[in-house]
């Protein structure tokens, strides 16, 4: 039942991103400090990684090492022992006054060696854009004097400037085999995998707790893209039901509508940045970076453009079916009316077929002297690029990332979206204003929860925004 | 209630199950938070146990659970209420059902079989679509799921209309829960068997007490079947009642029962008890095929469902992302151990004065040195090529034939990499017989200054008596890598390094030069270090301080020393003091003047070009006005003057020379120099008594030197903001009247530039300007 619990000790050069690392595996954004600058991490911080509430894995930041060099010297310097009894010697030197007390030179170093002889395997953080420097080699000698098994995890191997192959050469020929790559800003999935399993390599008896970790973290992986999924899928039925309506005759008046709606529609998907924010356990800082390219109001070229403010009171669910034809024949039926003839005949067909067609709402709207503004489907589009994007670099984002989630106004390409036709339940929501929570034209909010085929349609906008979020995945 | 403590999956009371399924209901499905749920998720993370227990004690640890609570008890009071009635109705019915079915057709003679369709039929055929329903959908969701959850939504509607939100939340978390799982149709089906038992009961009781107070005569009748099926069929049924004791009817009786249209009744009665048989047959069969079966299965769904609730967890039907976030926030996947091994203080500032190197050697003084420490060899040569240096390094300290004066080569250290290199490169520093008149170590920007570097440098400086420079290369592989703003906090960083190692001080220096993308100015910065001459910048001007304050200060200071209106030599000489405040922009210089050389002969050509580029830039609101034309190209062509003077000062021998220029520039231009209407001072060659124009030509020089790095739209915009109107100012005709108009003019420019930190940037070049740091 219980695994045994497997101590990593963090260890490294200065400024090589330890504590990066422990946010990225951690996903808690708030672990330490982190910044450019030497000697940020000053103490050693632990923390544990639960597998449903069973600790399996205890992760210790260190301070940096500065001085290998000087250290290696002053080991070298103690004669006793050998080569054979090294370990042994650096015991002797944490015991020394070079490294205890406040006054001792090697006091960051020895914290560091104390948590790796301590614990069960060090990683060893690299950054990689560096080059491999005589002090490093003497870093990774004095490690492998504490005798436990060391995996050095080459870090910023996405830059452009990264020498992974070097470094890769330079480990083999000091015989450290199982190298992880993990660039501990952008994270893929398949990398803190592989960092887990070159600890397995090294450490047959953590095996079964190594494994159980990565079924973990792939089963929270799953769980987020579903969330994901779930929050854009909200987002695009609210979006798809909201319209507001407005009189015909002043033709301001359409144009406020318009905007009323546009503002709405923006809060919308700020809210619904902040819920994937949230979800994916980054800080609000971030989240408000995310919101930042809307209010430099980009949308105003890409969302609602004069041709949607055009096609706005004209079309609506674009299915030119059976509600166009229904439409059309009362359309001519109605010529002859009077105006208040209509009104009443639009009121009881209102009344009768409640909210059964968009092109028969329409109609009666239009007899009415009302017209219905939605957003565009170029616009339900937009905003569904736009969040399957940003779940997408969440998923990427290492939680040690400083610099805020850059969402461009238009989304990259992405095959197999929404397409040239809505999706079935997109087009539905188009049939139901009352399924928007978008709080439009009206003072107390929808009850949502209340309806089980907006329900419905969610769930299956969600399990297709799955499939975007994840294309190869299969459903 | 259950017990919080010990309770494994499936052990939460029903109360409980409630009110976490409200809780979710409201936070869910009608999508709105409840407050204080931090400080219950805490609550619930210190409770601990399994992911169940967390969420009852979330849920009841929220502000909100005695109102969920309460509304729980009122709600389930109500639908008890509600079932009661429900029942009683079905017993109703069965009552009034027995009535119907024991109507006399003739006289007093019930027609047996119809009489039994009536009150079994109609059962028998649900109790199959019942079984059908459970058999067909086993193990997916109620058949009924939408129906019940449409009922639900229009009466939590209903009640949310009257205000009763709670209850509402309550009617519809009810429904969820017997929607959201396999025990809700089985609990269903109780339901429903028991409405069949109820009616049922009624049934048994209506047909008992009719039968007792009225006299029946039982028949049956056909028209094409034979008695013999009949007979057959009432046998058929009579099993079941017969055995448990009932009487029933015998084949005689059966026979004997069959009434025959037109004949007489009372051959009917002939047999004795039939009557009696028949009455015990429909009571029997009321009892054996409705009423048992109902309360057996009954039973059997009760414990089912019991059973399967019993082992139900919380939120086996929840949306997957509602219960991801919240297992994310009760049962997170980190625990913080805290901090373990706690700084003790400032260790590491007070340390490394160990080391003890005693004082360097008095020597006589030779070549700099140089020594690249943890760098990549630059892609450029190295070491370094100094202007006008002849490209040697060499090996050891050995004097040519003239000694040390006059050389400008180095003395290469070579590159440090190892522990062996910085042996090596310290023990060459103590043997030497000549110390370095200059020390440059070259560090990368693009790593981390340490402890271990730190150290390497103090050892250094202890083994010289004579500066130290530090040298940071890399800067543009920092900017290409982490951004412009990157570099700056690095080189204080470095800078602190390199304090903290006793470099500089009033002999050291710090000096950020990227040797890969060395040019000739910032080589000519670092010469000029190494020589220690500094003669070109003018007093007063720092680095790091607002260039434009610095420019108009020293136009302030020129018109302080005028006495009537400039001329061209004067103007062209404040042009150039306002061109070294910007000194450190080389990169604009080559901009220009596209070649100094070629100035001697084709100035007349450049300074036209100049002149006519700074009034294009001019915004058309003032390229139509004389004032701003004038000043625009007296601004151009005295500026192009200035910085000619200032990359190749060969170019123009001596300072006279700028009175023929300035000749020529007005000969050159004399529409633009003279043609303004209201003033004829313009030219330079004609002097009056307006400073305005040269004050202006020359504000406006500083403003295009300051704005250099933005694009040409940007600049004509801010200068747009900038300048004032168009039509000519009054003439200013002392220094204390030009002084006034210079600071409206800075306050204009400051306000229009903005924040005016993107001009700066850009301008640097590639050389990274600005970086020298001496304390």
């Amino acid at each position: 039942m219980s695994l045994p619990v497997l101590r990593i000790a963090v260890v490294g050069h200065t400024n090589t991103g330890k504590t990066s690392l422990l946010r990225t595996l951690t996903r808690d954004a708030r672990f330490g400090e982190v910044s450019d600058r030497p000697g940020t991490t000053q103490h050693v911080e632990g923390t544990q990684l639960l597998v449903g509430d069973e600790p399996v894995a205890e992760l210790y930041d260190t301070p940096g090492l500065e001085d290998s060099m000087g250290l290696m010297e002053l080991i070298e310097a103690d004669g006793q022992g050998g080569r054979t009894r090294r370990a042994e010697r650096i015991d002797r030197f944490l015991e020394s006054a070079e490294a205890r007390g406040s006054g001792g030179r090697f006091m960051q170093e020895a914290k560091a060696l104390r948590q790796v002889r301590q614990r069960d395997v060090a990683l060893y953080v690299i950054d990689a854009r560096e080059p491999v420097l005589g002090k490093y080699r003497d870093e990774l000698e004095l490690l492998s004097y504490c005798g436990r098994p060391i995996v050095p995890v080459l870090n910023f191997v996405a830059s452009d400037a990264s020498r992974e192959s070097a470094w890769r050469e330079a480990l083999r020929k000091l015989g450290l085999h199982a190298i992880a790559a993990f660039d501990t800003v952008a994270v893929d999935e398949a990398s803190e995998r592989h960092l887990y399993e070159k600890m397995g390599t090294l450490l047959d008896e953590f095996r079964a707790t190594i494994d159980a970790l990565v079924e973990d973290r792939q089963r929270r992986r799953r769980e987020l893209i579903v969330a994901g999924a779930r929050i854009i899928a909200e987002l695009l039925v609210d979006a798809a039901a909201a319209a507001v309506h407005a009189p015909v005759e002043p033709a301001d008046a359409l144009r406020q509508a318009a905007a009323r709606l546009q503002d709405q529609l923006r809060d919308r998907e700020r809210a619904c940045q902040r819920q994937l924010m949230e979800r994916f356990d980054f800080a609000a800082d971030d989240c408000r970076a995310v919101a930042a390219p809307l209010e430099a109001g980009r949308w105003q070229h890409d969302l609602f453009n004069e041709e949607t403010l055009r096609q706005a009171g004209v079309r609506g669910g674009g299915g030119a079916g059976a509600g166009a034809a229904i439409g059309l024949g009362l359309d001519v039926a109605l010529g002859g009316l009077s105006l208040g003839a209509g009104t009443a005949i639009g009121a009881i067909l209102g009344a009768t077929f409640g909210a059964g067609s968009t092109r028969l709402r329409q109609l009666i709207d239009r007899v009415r002297g009302k017209v219905e503004v939605r957003c565009a489907d170029a616009t339900l589009d937009i905003l569904a690029r736009r969040q399957v994007e940003l779940v997408q670099k969440l998923l990427h984002r290492g939680h040690a990332a400083q610099t805020p989630v850059d969402l461009p106004a238009s989304a990259s390409a992405l095959t197999g979206m929404t397409g040239r036709r809505l999706p079935r339940p997109l087009r539905q929501a188009r049939e139901h204003p009352g399924w928007s929570g978008i709080e439009l034209d009206r003072d107390d909010p929808p009850w949502r929860g209340s309806d089980t085929r907006r329900r419905a349609a969610v769930d299956a906008l969600a399990r297709a925004v799955e499939r975007w979020i994840v294309p190869t995945q299969s459903a | 209630m259950a017990q919080p403590g010990g309770a494994g999956r499936g052990r939460v009371g029903g109360q409980d199950r409630l009110l976490v399924e409200m809780v979710r209901v409201r936070e869910q499905l009608e999508g709105r938070g409840l407050g204080g749920a931090e400080a219950a998720e805490a609550t619930a993370r210190d409770v601990g146990g399994s992911f169940d227990t967390r969420l009852v004690a979330r849920a009841r640890a929220l502000p909100e659970a005695r109102v969920l609570t309460q509304a729980v008890q009122r709600t389930g009071a109500g639908m008890r209420a509600l079932v009661g009635v429900a029942l009683l109705a079905a017993a109703l019915a069965g009552f009034g059902a027995a009535g119907a079915a024991l109507q006399p057709t003739v006289g007093d003679t019930v027609n047996i079989y119809p009489a039994m369709v009536g009150l079994l039929g109609v059962q028998m055929v649900m109790l199959l679509g019942w079984a059908a329903l459970m058999l067909v959908r086993r193990g997916r969701g109620l058949p009924l799921k939408h129906i019940t959850e449409a009922i639900g939504a229009g009466a939590a509607r209903l009640l949310r209309d009257r205000g009763a939100g709670a209850a509402a939340t309550a009617v519809s978390a009810r429904l969820a829960l017997l929607a959201g799982h396999p025990a809700g149709r089985w609990q269903l089906s109780a339901m429903s068997h028991a409405m069949w038992a109820a009616f049922n009961l009624g049934c048994l009781v209506g047909v008992t007490l009719l039968l007792s107070v009225r006299q029946y005569t039982f028949a049956w009748e056909t028209t094409i079947l034979s008695p013999e099926a009949f007979v057959r069929l009432t046998q058929a049924i009579a099993t079941g009642p017969g055995a448990l004791g009932w009487p029933v009817p015998t084949t005689e009786q059966v026979v004997a029962s069959q009434r025959v249209v037109g004949a007489d009744g009372a051959g009917l009665a002939g047999l004795a008890g039939t009557a009696g048989a028949w009455a015990g047959l429909l009571v029997g069969s009321l009892v054996v095929y409705g009423f048992m079966p109902r309360v057996a299965l009954l039973t059997a769904c009760v414990l089912t469902a019991r059973y399967l609730a019993a082992r139900r967890g919380l939120d086996g039907h929840w949306p997957a992302e509602y219960r991801a976030a919240l297992r994310g926030r009760l049962s997170p996947a980190t625990r913080s151990l805290g901090v373990i091994d706690p700084p003790a203080g400032e260790e590491t500032a007070a340390a490394d004065v160990s080391e003890e190197d005693g004082e360097a050697p008095l020597r006589p003084l030779g070549p700099p040195a140089i020594v690249g420490f943890e760098i990549e060899p630059p892609a450029t040569d190295w070491p370094p090529t100094l202007p006008g240096s002849p490209r040697i390094a060499i090996g050891g300290l050995h004097p040519g034939e003239g000694g040390w004066r006059g050389w400008r080569g180095w003395w290469d250290l070579g590159l440090v990499e190892d522990r062996v290199d910085r042996t090596r490169v310290l023990a060459a520093l103590i043997d030497a017989e000549h110390e370095p008149r200059v020390t440059v170590v070259v560090c990368s920007l693009t790593s981390t200054p340490d402890r271990g570097t730190r150290r390497f440098i103090e050892q250094v400086r202890r083994r010289l008596r004579q500066p130290m420079v530090l040298l940071l290369t890399g800067g543009h592989a920092v900017r290409e890598r982490d951004g412009a703003e990157a570099v700056a906090p690095r080189v204080t960083h470095w800078a602190a390094l390199a304090r903290d190692a006793g470099v500089a001080g009033a002999e050291g220096h710090v000096l950020e030069l990227d040797l890969d993308h060395a040019t000739e100015a910032s080589l000519h910065r670092l010469t000029r270090l190494l020589v220690g001459d500094d003669d070109a910048m003018p007093p007063g001007v720092e680095p790091g301080r607002d260039r434009l304050a610095a420019a108009f200060e020293r136009i302030g200071a020129h018109v302080g020393r005028w006495s009537a209106a400039p001329d061209a030599e004067a103007r062209a000489r404040l042009h150039r003091d306002i061109a070294a405040c910007y000194r450190e922009r080389a990169a604009y210089w080559p901009r220009v003047v596209d070649d100094a050389g070629r100035l001697a002969e084709g100035w007349p050509a450049q300074v036209r070009d100049r002149a006519r580029h700074v009034v294009e830039l001019l915004p058309v609101r003032l390229r139509v006005s004389p004032r701003w034309l004038v000043a625009g190209a007296a601004a151009g062509a005295l500026g192009c003057v200035a910085a000619a003077a200032m990359i190749s000062p060969l170019a123009l021998l001596s300072m006279p020379t700028f009175s023929i220029i300035g000749a020529a520039a007005g000969a050159v231009f004399p529409a633009a120099l003279r043609g303004g209407a209201t003033s004829d001072a313009g030219g330079g060659t004609v002097p009056g008594d307006d400073y305005r124009p040269a004050v202006e030509a020359a504000a406006l020089y500083a403003m295009l030197l300051d704005l250099q790095g933005l694009d040409e739209a940007r600049i004509s915009a801010v200068l747009d903001e900038a300048l004032p109107e168009a039509s000519a100012g009054e003439p200013l005709r002392d220094a204390d009247a030009a002084r006034s108009s210079l600071d409206e003019l800075q306050l204009r420019f400051e306000r229009a530039r903005g924040g005016g930190a993107g001009g700066e940037r850009g301008a640097g070049g590639g050389s990274g300007g600005g970086g020298e740091a001496s304390s």
